[in-house]
């Protein structure tokens, strides 16, 4: 018998038609000159002409080619990647106009589709992004309008919830030096009514720290290595500034999570609370950004002049100390970067301000300050000694006790 | 073997009553009760990664049990879902199941997992299908009542309504009308289905009624 067939596999497909039961049925397919010729699972046998077949292309995978007659009746579909291909070598070309319209229309339904995906993908990751940073900023934002009470509630509870291991110093002379510093700047804070609370803390670390709302802290390391009252006072005017300008709170807020982030635009400020008691406990180890340094520092500068103190009397301080030893940063420093180019900008501010004539803390005596810490740290010392004598001559009278119990019980 | 679907359509389950010599795959957890001599083996869901990958992808179990007798028996095959059950038989071609649809088939039936597409994912059907092949029935299960319907041009399909369908049948993701309606009628996303082909729809959504719960929770 001669075989028709052009095409030396057959394709597995299937065919659609209302006379099969189920309306369909699997089918194997053949092509022969003339005719798309499926036969089904069931012994039913379809013959489509080239001539008066429609292609269209589609199903699950896009791929599917299905070849119709022209009411519809009959639809022989395969899936195979193969048979577009054979199909037009079969027809001898007849149907391959039709087969390349149906693939350009497959490829450019897959381009749309990609597009759309692309162009969905990127608006979703915009959208993820940009309410990410549109929630950080707006909780920074937000943070302004929150009442000061709120850096006073952290500030406190930071303060009281710190174990930083250090003695605070009780000379009534020195803790009045540093709070006359203060009072003097008080007045000319960009917040008025803060109640700032002053600590001294006895620590060789030259550095000074304030918490959010107000609770300023002097190592006596700073004092110590000090000239003058007025170089503590730009330390200080600096720390006030972090303070007035409200950095503790902008800081917590960079370290929000979205939920907390949410919560503060929606005026729920325990989160933030927590938060921020918990980085206040590391206050001394945190340092702000640069943009906040510039910004406490200006602020400071601007404090120093409006109580007619030289607002270049902090540079003195950094200048004299890196003159004494210019790799061992202090530690105030040392948590401050790009010092220079800060020194450069105070100096830059302090041109810009009208000349005047500046005071001095003419009521504080420095040196008398000074001289107290290490009174102070002598008188210590001279306890230490006194009491580790007591405790060698307890323990030798001990000892003779001893001796003579035994002695008696002998 | 001989099977019957009982108590359609609300709370349907198959009763198998297997010959000797006979077997029946289904999914885990999905047997109620069998005759005493009715033996079941657990086997890997067509492999072991393939079983993780239905597990993961297809809502499928990791395990099938295979059921066979030397004696004859009967066994019921149950559904987790308040629904209808229907079969289809396959004579070499494939089908496509939505996660979880699966009950059991005949061990002829080979399953397996396809790529359901971007568009199926979006339209809340799922990033992957089941996909069913050889000769043999295969029994599948919905919330609601099921209905198929043949198509040939294109048909809408609300969100987690679609169960089963030919491979000649094309998804697209779509709204269900302009974007107002869309995001107001409460219909959102649709699937387009375009055929030729045939498509089995449930009556109900899990999604639909997990939404209703939800509104009265709070």
């Amino acid at each position: 018998m001669f075989d028709q067939s052009v095409e030396d596999a057959d394709f597995q497909g299937g065919v659609f038609c209302k006379e099969l039961p189920n309306g369909r049925a699997s089918a194997n397919i053949t092509l022969d000159f003339t005719s798309i010729r499926a036969r089904t699972t069931g012994g039913d046998e379809f013959v489509l002409r080239y001539g008066e077949t429609n292609l269209e292309m589609g199903g699950s995978s896009g791929r599917m080619v299905f070849c119709r007659n022209a009411d519809k009746t009959v639809t022989i579909f395969c899936e195979d990647k193969k048979f577009p291909k054979a199909l037009e070598n079969a027809s001898s070309g007849e149907l391959r106009a039709e087969i390349e319209r149906v693939i350009g229309n497959r490829k450019q339904e897959s381009r749309r589709g990609w597009g759309m995906f692309w162009i969905g993908a990127t608006v979703c990751v915009l959208l993820l992004i940009g309410g990410y940073f549109g929630i950080k900023q707006g909780a920074k934002a937000a943070v302004h309008s929150l009442p000061f009470s709120v850096d006073e509630t952290i500030g406190e509870l930071s303060q009281s919830s710190m174990q930083d291991g250090f003695k605070e110093v009780d000379d009534p002379k020195v803790v009045a030096a540093i709070e006359a510093i203060v009072e003097r700047l008080e007045p000319y804070s960009a917040i008025p009514d803060v109640k700032y609370q002053v600590r001294v803390l006895d620590s060789p670390i030259m550095n000074a720290y304030a918490l959010p709302g107000g609770y300023i802290t002097v190592f006596t390391g700073l004092i110590a290595e000090s000239e003058s009252a007025e170089e503590v006072a730009g330390v200080i005017a600096h720390e006030m500034a972090h303070v007035t300008k409200r950095h503790g709170l902008e800081r917590v807020t960079g370290q929000l999570g979205i939920v907390v982030g949410i919560q503060v635009l929606l005026g729920d400020v325990s989160g933030l609370l927590a938060l921020g008691v918990e980085l206040g406990q590391y206050a001394t180890q945190n340092s702000y950004s640069r943009l906040q340094e510039t910004e406490a520092d200006l602020e400071g500068a601007r404090m120093l002049y409006e109580a007619n103190i030289d607002p270049l009397s902090v540079v003195t301080l950094f200048e004299d100390l890196k003159a004494e030893d210019p790799l061992g940063l202090p530690a105030w420093l040392s948590t401050h970067p790009d010092t220079q180019g800060r020194i450069d900008r105070l100096k830059d501010y302090a041109k810009t301000l009208p000349v005047k004539e500046y005071d001095t803390y003419d009521d504080i005596d420095w040196a008398d300050i000074k001289s107290r810490l290490e009174g102070d740290k002598d008188e210590d010392a001279d306890k230490n000694e006194v009491s580790k004598q007591e405790d060698k001559k307890g323990e030798e009278e001990d000892l003779d006790e001893v001796a003579k119990e035994d002695a008696e019980d002998s | 073997m001989e099977a019957e679907i009982a108590d359609k359509p609300s709370f349907a389950h198959i009763r198998v009553k297997l010959d000797p010599g006979d077997s029946i795959v289904a999914e885990a957890d999905a047997m109620a009760s069998m005759s005493s001599d009715i033996e079941m083996s657990t086997r890997w869901n067509g492999g072991f990664c393939s079983a993780i990958l239905r597990r993961v992808f297809g809502g499928e179990s990791l395990f099938v049990n295979e059921f066979t007798t030397r004696t004859g028996g009967s066994l019921v095959i149950t559904q987790a879902l308040p629904g209808d059950m229907d079969c289809f038989e396959l004579d070499g071609n494939t089908m496509f199941l939505q996660p979880g649809a699966y009950i059991a088939c005949e061990p002829t039936v080979k399953l397996g997992l396809g790529w359901a597409g971007f568009a199926s994912l979006i339209g809340g059907e799922g990033l992957f299908r089941l996909k069913v092949s050889g000769t043999g029935k295969v029994w599948f299960g919905a919330y609601g009542g099921i209905f198929s319907r043949d198509i040939d041009e294109e048909y809408v399909i609300d969100t987690g309504h679609l169960v089963g369908y030919d491979p000649s049948i094309s998804l697209k993701v779509g709204m269900s009308g302009g974007i107002f309606s869309s995001f107001f009628s409460g219909e959102g996303l649709v699937t387009r289905v375009k055929g030729p082909g045939k498509v089995y729809m449930q009556s109900r959504s899990i999604g639909g009624l997990a939404a209703w719960t939800n509104a009265r929770m709070y």
